[in-house]
């Protein structure tokens, strides 16, 4: 897998158009099955890696569902009903695993083939020894501001170093190492334990 | 999912909530987690000279059937011998509590928590005596 790995535009059965995502003609609004080369990345024609411009894909995003919406083919064949029904299903999930960090990685990851985080469930203790002391603080230091914002900070200070390790692990991935697919797995696993943290602080 | 009311007892009434001196010799700390919940559980164990587990505390964050796990655990274990603490499995914990499949990773959490604690202070004291 290279992480510029771009299929070739094919131009639309119908109407000749060149396609600008595998699954529609944005001239025509011909639909394409998915097929089982297609990764998400690939919907939207964005390079397959971890550093993604977020604002293309929102953009790609909304100008493909815009032409693939099942109100665009009220009047269409029931399997192109269906078809649209499935790829803006299939379009939404996809928005929604990219525009996450952590979803992100988890999903090159799972492309990159190897166990998943969810599988391997290894987290390094001192994550864990971290997450436990911050969870002791926060229960003895409840109604205390002064005290919730520090525990806050380092909440924040910790999660946002593991999203930066988590970058930078997944832009590795294509190395093929094994020891980058252990080093994500362990990070992904970890940055869950913050998040939680961050869940149960009270707000404000 | 209705919680068993073992579970229920457990999580309204936990026993053996606390911590110990972590720095002690003769105190156990185990830390685990289980990642897909964000759970995070730790249990100690406070052992006498013939090996004997006189105390266990244990702070779970996480679901009722983690915390009930865990305070089962520590009822469980006390007064036992450290190697008799090991015989606890998994499978006990989730017959007792009558825990559904998808909690039984709360069992194995508290399971992997009793051999990170013996296994702490067996290496704790290991140091000790090549120190003297």
């Amino acid at each position: 897998m290279s992480s510029q790995d771009i299929s070739v535009p094919v131009k639309c059965l119908d109407c000749r158009c060149e396609l600008e995502t595998p699954i529609v003609c944005t001239g025509c609004h011909k639909l394409y099955p998915l097929s089982m080369d297609m990764d998400y990345f690939s919907l939207f024609q964005i390079p397959r890696r971890y550093r993604i411009d977020v604002g293309e894909l929102r953009h790609k995003f909304l100008s493909i569902s815009r032409n693939v919406h099942p109100d665009f083919f009220g009047a269409a064949s029931d399997d192109m009903k269906d078809l649209s029904v499935h790829l803006s299903a299939e379009l939404n999930e996809a928005l929604r695993v990219l525009i996450d960090p952590v979803m992100r990685a988890g999903y090159l990851l799972e492309l990159s083939g190897g166990t998943s985080a969810s599988q391997d469930r290894s987290v390094p203790q001192d994550v864990l020894m971290d997450a436990m002391e911050l969870r002791e603080q926060l229960e003895e230091s409840s109604p205390d501001p002064v005290v919730l914002a520090s525990i806050k900070e380092a909440v924040d200070r910790r999660r946002n170093a593991l999203l930066a390790a988590i970058g930078d692990a997944a832009e590795k991935l294509d190395d093929g190492a094994e020891a980058t697919q252990v080093q994500l797995r362990q990070l992904i696993n970890s940055v869950k334990y913050f998040d939680n943290l961050l869940a149960d602080l009270p707000a404000g | 999912m209705a919680y068993s009311n073992k579970v229920v007892d457990h999580f309204e009434h936990p026993r053996n909530v606390g911590s110990l001196d972590k720095a002690a010799v003769n105190v156990g700390t185990g830390i685990v987690g289980a990642p897909e919940c964000g759970d995070v559980m730790k249990l100690q164990i406070q052992v006498d000279d013939a090996n004997n587990i006189v105390d266990a505390k244990f702070k779970t964050f996480g679901c009722g059937s983690a915390i009930a796990s865990s305070s089962l655990a520590t009822e469980w274990i006390k007064g036992r011998k450290l190697d008799e603490a090991l015989e606890i499995k998994n499978t006990d914990i989730v017959k007792e509590l009558a825990l559904p499949p998808v909690k039984i990773h709360c069992s194995v959490l508290a399971e992997d928590a009793i051999r990170a604690a013996v296994a702490d202070v067996t290496a704790k004291r290991d140091a000790k005596v090549e120190a003297s």
